[in-house]
């Protein structure tokens, strides 16, 4: 249990749901029921990522044997490829820019792919399924997916409470957990036999 | 909108390609184990094992150093290797029923016997320039040669010896468990400033084997002193920068003494040094996997480093094998043992590749390194691939199961 908690909690820096509000917040209104729109676009993006994260689990074992890497060499390989999605949020505490978002299906384009199961996440996933094995990889997936979804529709409701500016820390502040989460698996990779 | 959409991903998607590309060079290259075949890697434990009987001097001294290309054997030696060379002898002796290997390691016992210094109630090896400070090292592996050559032959006429020797090292043995690394016989007192890394590793396994051979007499005590020095105290003062020292001894150790019974923290410091040893294998594994792999993971070890890697593994694979606390590394352990030793077989001088040179019984089943091989890369390797084949074979065992006599 310990194990997939602390999966999850890599899984849900990668995914970075704080970053992602304010282009959920962006998204082009389907209707006139207000936040109406994220009620079924998150739900569907957060779905589709999670499948997405699921392959790459069940995949783990095959790619990591096609690149010739064990998985913990590939673990440090993860945290420089998570260091893009930490050095932007840190920078602008955003995934996801806002602008350009499309107005067809985009649970897919761009929040699911490539904001939800982005390299970062895939890179957590894959290697927490090689340190942990792929059944506590895909349970902790499940759960910071699930966690992921459930910031995201709250973020309208967050936006009301604390504002732009909160919400903006609060993605700065999910890079700062990724650089750490990023660091924790280098020196595991490097400790682990 | 959609073109602008698209061109911005496409741009994205290339930029993620470069990055990844720059990744999978620069971190995490691809990794080569060598040769597979377990039978392959027991032909190169055989050709090591002959390298050493093959190449020793009529004086029961080795072949110390060799350069391939010029041919020359440089007037040196060094008598900590001697005694580790002849261990790996009678290891080869007890484990592969090795009877040239026997009475070349015997040769060499008696060489040390010739270069025993006597004091007090102790005797030590020491040869040439240090006669006067015999190092502890020499001591220590001469201890365990002859705790092997037991082992091998269960023949006891040595036994006096080796609690002659041994006798050495407790007299070393500081009330912190650590030692000093020799006595100056002049002054009658040890020398208070030289220390050694590795001197205590190996005293430790030295005394355990001690234990092991003559139950009941003190020598545990001693064992478990230095054991704890070495797990608690060691890398701070002998200030290594990436503790733990990968530190084969001090894994043998541990093997011999799982059986008494490790603490808490000891078992942490097991754990940590096979991630040291293991991290090792997969650098050099990473080295070994592609043409840019030794741009980006440095300069090749030598056998002699490699073999020490797969004894230290080993060692451990022995306590994970035996002590629930580690199970949970017992497998990956096996896996960087099948790697190591796979990539010592395939670096090793075969037969065909040795005909190439002016002396290729110099150079068959040895290891070169910038043209060069020292005895020891035999000896390390030699061990390493000894020992990694048992726990391929989950053989928990380490002591040949049957003597020569």
């Amino acid at each position: 249990m310990t194990e997939i908690l602390r999966a999850a909690v890599g899984i849900f820096a990668a995914l970075a749901p704080f970053g992602l509000i304010p282009a959920v917040l962006a998204l082009p209104r389907g209707d006139a029921e207000g936040d109406s729109r994220t009620v079924s676009t998150v739900p569907l993006a957060a779905v589709t990522a999670l499948a997405v994260l699921l392959i790459a689990v069940a995949l783990t074992d095959p790619f990591l044997a096609f690149l010739d890497v064990s998985g913990e060499n590939f673990q440090a390989g993860a945290a420089v490829i998570m260091l893009p999605l930490a050095a932007q949020l840190l920078w602008s505490g955003r995934s996801l820019g806002a602008g350009h978002l499309p107005a067809n299906r985009p649970w897919l384009l761009p929040l699911a792919i490539p904001g939800l199961a982005a390299p970062a996440s895939l890179a957590a996933v894959v290697a927490y399924s090689g340190r942990y094995g792929e059944a506590e990889a895909a349970a902790a997936a499940a759960l910071a997916i699930a966690l992921a979804g459930a910031v995201l529709l709250a973020g309208g409701f967050l936006q009301r409470a604390l504002g732009d500016l909160p919400i903006s820390v609060l993605g700065r502040l999910s890079g700062a957990l990724l650089i750490a989460i990023g660091v924790e698996l280098v020196i595991d990779g490097v400790q682990s036999v | 909108m959609y073109p602008m959409i698209a061109r911005g991903a496409l741009l994205s998607f290339g930029l993620w390609i470069i990055f990844l590309a720059f990744v999978r060079v620069a971190v995490i290259p691809p990794e080569s184990c060598g040769i597979e075949s377990e039978e392959r890697i027991a032909e190169a434990a055989r050709a090591a094992a002959a390298w050493m009987t093959r190449n020793q001097n009529e004086d029961g001294s080795y072949v110390y150093l060799y350069y391939k290309e010029s041919g020359e054997t440089p007037n040196e030696y060094n008598e900590v290797r001697h005694a580790g060379v002849t261990m790996a002898l009678y290891q080869a002796a007890g484990r592969l029923g090795d009877r040239e290997a026997l009475a070349t390691a015997d040769d060499a016992l008696a060489w040390m016997e010739d270069h025993l210094v006597r004091h007090n109630d102790w005797a030590a090896l020491a040869a040439g320039f240090r006669a006067d400070q015999p190092p502890l090292g020499a001591s220590a592996l001469m201890t365990v040669s002859l705790a092997e050559r037991r082992l091998a032959t269960g023949d006891t006429q040595y036994d006096g010896l080796m609690r002659e020797v041994g006798r050495y090292l407790a007299a070393l043995q500081r009330d912190d468990g650590g030692f000093h690394v020799a006595w100056r016989i002049g002054a009658d007192a040890p020398d208070t400033v030289g220390t050694s890394r590795f001197y205590p590793g190996e005293a430790l396994w030295a005394l355990a084997l001690l234990h092991e051979a003559f139950p009941g007499e003190g020598w545990d005590e001693h064992a478990r002193d230095a054991l704890q020095f070495v797990t608690t105290l060691r890398d701070d003062v002998e200030d290594v920068p990436f503790a733990p020292l990968a530190d084969q001894w001090a894994a043998y150790g541990l093997a011999e003494m799982v059986e008494w019974g490790l603490t808490d923290q000891q078992i942490d410091y097991a754990r940590d040094l096979a991630g040291r040893f293991g991290l090792l294998v997969r650098t050099a594994s990473q080295r070994e996997g592609s043409w840019y792999g030794s741009l980006v993971r440095g300069e090749d070890a030598r056998g002699s480093g490699i073999g020490t890697w797969a004894e230290g593994l080993a060692g451990l694979w022995r306590v994970a094998a035996q002590d629930e606390r580690l199970a949970d590394i017992k497998d990956k352990t096996e896996e960087r043992l099948h790697c190591v030793a796979g990539i010592l077989t395939d670096r090793q001088f075969d037969a065909d590749e040795a005909a190439a040179y002016a002396a290729p019984g110099l150079v068959e089943g040895a290891w070169f390194h910038e043209g060069e091989t020292r005895m020891d890369d035999q000896q390390h390797a030699f061990s390493g691939i000894t020992y990694a084949l048992d726990a391929l074979a989950e053989h928990e065992m380490r002591e040949p199961e049957e003597t020569l006599r």
